[in-house]
């Protein structure tokens, strides 16, 4: 397995564990709010310092960094994390319209919750991604590892 | 000049007319305190569709029957906009979520409807940046192709 195909299967347990995790806490939001920011600042330093720390290490000598192959993987899995975070987006203004009415008032508490959220779930985006292209690539006989 | 530089100038041109209007209808929400009312709260947005529909014009009408739609270079010039437009969703973004905890304080509220003006002043925003960093990617390469 390369790098980013350790990358991707990494992000995406991570990013699904930290977003099941979200879920949870988003119903204490008004009672914990300083416990909730915290738990954000620190699920991304161990979510970036952790990936760092396994991507480290090679599973061999031969394992190579990354080719044009990988390179366009990433690139089209990039703009398709862009683009569903733009739908994201849209969907968060238009949820809470739905829900408590557009005149009422949200807690600012929320909004760091929010953009948590739409950050994992475009990991989790960018991850499937990259999986189901090395996956179409696999059906060919062309995968890389 | 090609599509994509054309599409660049278009695009910085319209998305400057809206953000000037955009900062029009948030002096009037927020300072003013007035709600435009009647037909004439909606000429921005036919300013908008009239720029809108002549720049596809424009656009799609070539220079000469020579013009290249797009090379190699061309797109990696578009994706790299697209890297900077992104990376300048998650700043906003990030500022978006932090000024209003400094304005109203970490335990306060906010209307919902102010969501939507907050993204629709990300969109422009970004795409500001990524018709400028299409732009000036065309203007280093030229600068490196005068040497």
């Amino acid at each position: 397995m390369n790098r980013v195909k350790k990358a991707a299967w990494l992000g995406l347990t991570i990013s699904t564990l930290l977003l099941a995790v979200l879920a949870v806490m988003s119903t204490y939001v008004g009672r914990q709010l300083r416990v909730l920011q915290l738990f954000g600042v620190l699920a991304v330093l161990g979510l970036t310092g952790l990936s760092f720390i396994i991507l480290r290490r090679k599973q061999s000598q031969t394992e190579v960094d990354s080719d044009e192959r990988d390179k366009l993987i990433i690139r089209k899995a990039f703009v398709a994390t862009y683009f569903s975070l733009w739908c994201l987006l849209v969907v968060v203004c238009l949820i809470p319209q739905f829900v408590i009415g557009q005149e009422h008032q949200m807690p600012v508490g929320l909004l760091p919750l929010m953009l948590l959220g739409i950050m994992f779930i475009c990991n989790v985006v960018y991850c499937f991604a990259v999986l189901v292209q090395y996956g179409w690539g696999g059906k060919g006989g062309e995968e890389t590892d | 000049m090609n599509r994509t530089q054309k599409e660049a100038w278009f695009g910085l041109g319209g998305i400057s007319l809206s953000l000037c209007i955009f900062v029009w209808a948030g002096v009037k929400l927020f300072i003013l305190k007035t709600i435009p009312e009647g037909i004439t709260r909606f000429w921005p947005v036919l300013v908008i569709c009239v720029f809108m529909a002549t720049s596809i014009v424009l656009v799609r009408r070539k220079q000469s029957p020579a013009e290249v739609e797009s090379d190699e270079r061309d797109k990696l010039i578009k994706y790299r906009a697209v890297v900077a437009c992104f990376v300048s969703v998650w700043v906003l973004l990030a500022a978006a979520t932090g000024i209003p905890q400094l304005v109203v304080g970490v335990k306060g509220s906010i209307p919902v409807w102010l969501l939507a003006f907050i993204n629709v002043g990300v969109l422009l925003i970004a795409l500001l940046v990524y018709s400028a960093a299409v732009l000036i990617q065309y203007a280093w390469g030229q600068k490196d192709c005068g040497r």
